[in-house]
């Protein structure tokens, strides 16, 4: 064979690999990363967006088999919450990150629009993504204006953070952050990571060969597939969950304190605060986790310390687990998602309509 | 940048080669393209010390230029001695300067200061080869570059920059000014660097894959031990001569011969034989500019031991700052001067018998190489000689481990492109490789960098 055709040979395919390879795109298997602000405090105001969106645990798996899409509709207000309608005041405002957004979950199925529907009464959803602000909500010139009765703070067990009730929140809820953009070298470094994680030709490898593992040896290297009710669910990790690390560590007292302080300043504007930090997965199914990954979660966990502490010191505490527990079989999370299926949402919202209610 | 990686091989390959065709027929802007390119491509890796890349470029050259215009001895040396301590410094520096601190805040306490900086990529590789630049000059085996450009081209050229082989002035010299082109070499080049790619995709990471969680586990009998260091023994070959063959592929897609850097070493019959296959650049650069300079063979035994024992010292220590490296150095010093006393028994011995002995203990010796420190190195070896039991055995591991065994016994080198004659299958050959690796380096998500990377 002469060289020219070997080349010539070797030249098509490589190219056809360079064609499959050469869309670019980054990812948008939710709205989330197609509206969040890159400030982290907020999404972009005035949208609505349709898709047919996949979970945080299902995106990264690269396995077509435990994906679970699903149609939802993600709208923001005009200030960048995740609300259908403007509102410039109240009832009762839920303040919270990812899972009061209601990530996974269509706008009339979130946390708040299922508060709203039990309880009658205007609820606005105060959720950020990633971060869990306090700070930023106490500074919103709407609500220091015109408070709302009732605050429900419901912070996922992760994001039981001493942070939360920062000073720079305040700066940052304040507009403070400015967003100075990458140093060059950089925008190449991530320019260069994007094209290795966003190409076409690493996308169809990835299903294609994390697909082949998990048809061969029921497993995804790096993840955790559990069985719950007797269908597989993808598992978020325990040092993602935070769930080693003890209370102490994790830095329980100050969190408590700054919960404290921050039910204090709401009483003084006249809102009541009412507390309910919301459990991840190995907290409800802990035994979909295999034993000895169960041993290592310190116990007592900072959930249980945060309410038992936060009921001492006389603040108004929802622990939504008992409800969650009682309400049994099908899960309640959704199947490739560390948050919450709509059915939770809906059970956590009745029994914060419980405590809320009567006025 | 890694070869296997996408920017590289479908955006910056085909740039590099593109403008490398483009210019073919301009000397000096076709070396300046690829210098430029070069200096993108170690850039993206490793910016902040791209300085010191280009230090040690600048300083060599200079020196080069006064040790071939000074004609006095001694200011020829004392010039010698400023390359030598400038490459040393910068190496023992940012490479060694927390192995040292470490081992004496050991023995004297937290007094001693921590010094911990991190480590240029490829900082061992350019470093010798840029020493042997001067040196060679000195000893008035060639003359300096023309150029600081042309220097600068040399050092930094991309196929070789990161994990060598380790190229001399004296194999680059020649083509510097006139490449060495056409199509067979061109196409020779690509099968190469395909063949490369397979054996670090299909073969080096598939044995790491494999070996990862016997090594993970605490509990390891004999067999297991023994299966983890022959997938292990395996991956190391294979993912370094896998970089080896495809900088030499790339090299002579560019034009470049560069020297052969792997020799099918677990074939070896004798120690001496291993040395002589295995990272032969690194090998025969400790010969030149260390053990003959020594005094070699030609002192008397016990000094030769002794040289050899040192040599083989220094070669452990170049690969990592760690007393496990050194241990391992230590240990091939010991095989090789054992080997010399005893008068080379092995190569009296049925060749099949010698290779058995010769890989037993070279996997045998991986174990520093391999571990985080001594404790665990000592923990491995005792499962290795049946302290822990006899343990049980994965048909996974086993079976992969029974791979890297058949294909390391492979008579295969890495200058097999200069013999090969293109035909139908190995076209079919490539093309598999090519499409099977490259969908694997994507799909599979925990391939890892090339072992040699970080030395």
């Amino acid at each position: 064979m002469q060289s020219r055709t070997f080349l010539i040979a070797i030249g098509g395919v490589y190219l056809g690999l360079m064609a499959v390879g050469a869309q670019v795109q980054r990812p948008e298997f939710r709205p989330w990363e197609l509206l969040a602000s890159p400030a982290g405090y907020g999404f972009a105001p005035g949208q609505r967006v349709e898709m047919r969106e996949i979970g945080d645990l299902g995106y990264v798996t690269w396995v077509e088999a435990l994906q679970a899409p699903r149609d939802t509709v993600f709208t923001t207000d005009a200030w960048g919450y995740r609300n259908r309608v403007d509102r410039e005041a109240a009832d009762v405002v839920v303040l919270g990150d990812s899972f009061t957004v209601g990530s996974g979950v269509s706008d009339d199925q979130t946390l708040p629009a299922r508060l709203e529907a039990r309880l009658g009464r205007p609820v606005y959803n105060f959720g950020i993504p990633r971060a869990n602000s306090p700070s930023r909500y106490y500074v919103d010139p709407r609500f220091a204006a015109r408070p709302p009765a009732v605050l429900v703070f419901a912070p996922n067990q992760r994001m039981l953070k001493p942070g939360a009730f920062a000073a720079a929140d305040e700066r940052a809820a304040a507009g403070a952050v400015e967003d100075e953009g990458l140093p060059w070298p950089e925008q190449l470094r991530s320019l260069v990571q994007v094209i290795e994680r966003d190409n076409g030709l690493g996308r169809a490898a990835r299903f294609a060969v994390q697909g082949a593992r998990y048809r061969w040896r029921g497993e995804v290297p790096g993840h955790r597939v559990g069985t719950v009710d007797g269908a597989p669910a993808l598992l978020g990790s325990l040092e993602a969950f935070d769930l080693l690390r003890s209370p102490e560590q994790r830095g329980v007292e100050a969190y408590v304190a700054g919960l404290t302080a921050f039910a204090r300043a709401l009483g003084a504007r006249g809102t009541r605060l009412v507390f309910a930090p919301l459990p991840d997965q190995p907290q409800l199914y802990p035994e979909a986790y295999p034993a000895r990954e169960r041993e290592r979660i310190h116990q007592p966990a900072m959930l249980d310390v945060v309410i038992e502490r936060a009921r001492a010191a006389g603040l108004d505490v929802v622990d939504v687990r008992r409800g969650l527990a009682d309400a049994g079989a099908p899960y309640l999370y959704l199947r490739d998602d560390t948050h919450f299926d709509a059915r939770a949402l809906d059970l956590i919202a009745q029994q914060l309509a419980a405590a809320i209610a009567p006025r | 940048m890694l070869f296997h990686q996408f920017a590289f091989l479908f955006a910056f390959l085909p740039v590099v080669l593109l403008g490398d065709r483009f210019l073919r027929r301009q000397l000096t802007a076709r070396n300046l393209w690829l210098l430029i390119t070069s200096v993108v491509f170690y850039a993206a890796s490793s910016l902040e010390f791209l300085p010191v890349l280009l230090g040690t470029i600048t300083v060599d050259y200079l020196v080069g230029q006064r040790i071939a215009a000074a004609t006095d001895a001694r200011i020829r040396k004392r010039w010698l001695l400023c390359s030598i301590v400038s490459n040393l410094g910068v190496l023992a520096l940012f490479k060694y300067s927390g192995f040292f601190t470490r081992s004496l805040r050991a023995v004297l306490g937290d007094q001693v200061p921590l010094v911990d900086l991190p480590l240029p990529v490829g900082i061992s590789f350019f470093t010798f080869q840029s020493m042997s630049y001067t040196i060679d000059i000195y000893r008035d085996r060639v003359k300096p570059a023309r150029s600081l450009a042309d220097f600068a081209t040399f050092v930094t050229l991309f196929p070789q920059l990161i994990a060598g082989p380790i190229v001399r002035w004296t194999d680059l010299r020649d083509e510097m000014d006139a490449r060495r082109e056409s199509t067979d070499r061109f196409a020779g080049g690509v099968l190469l660097f395909i063949v490369g790619l397979g054996k670090k995709i299909l073969l080096a990471d598939t044995f790491a894959a494999a070996a990862a969680p016997l090594f993970a586990s605490p509990e390891r009998g004999l067999v297991e031990a023994w299966t983890a260091m022959i997938l292990y023994a395996g991956q190391i070959y294979f993912d370094f001569s896998a970089y080896s063959d495809m900088a030499i592929g790339l090299g002579a897609m560019l034009g470049f011969t560069f020297p052969v850097n792997f020799d099918s070493p677990y074939r070896a019959t004798s120690f001496a034989d291993f040395w002589r296959r295995w990272h032969i650049t690194l090998s025969t650069w400790l010969r030149d500019y260390l053990y003959i300079p020594l005094g070699g063979s030609r002192t008397g035994p016990l000094r030769t031991y002794l040289n050899l024992a040192l040599t083989m010292l220094l070669g452990g220590l170049w690969h990592g700052a760690s007393w496990n490296f050194v241990l391992w150095g230590a240990l091939h010093g010991g095989l090789l001067a054992a080997e010399r006393a005893l008068g080379d028994p092995l190569r009296r011995w049925p060749p099949a018998l010698s290779r058995v002995v010769v890989v037993a203990l070279v996997t045998w010796a991986w174990v520093p190489f391999r571990s985080e420190d001594l404790a665990e190195t000592s923990a491995l070896w005792s499962a290795m000689v049946g302290l822990h039991g006899l343990g049980t055995l994965d048909p996974y591991a086993a079976g992969a481990a029974l791979v890297a065994v058949v294909f390391a016994a492979w008579p295969i080198n890495s200058g097999m492109w200069r013999y090969t004659t293109l035909d139908l299958r190995k076209l079919g050959f490539a093309v598999v490789v090519l499409v099977g690796a490259v969908v694997l380096a994507y799909g599979r998500l925990e391939v890892s960098p090339f072992l040699y990377f970080r030395f």
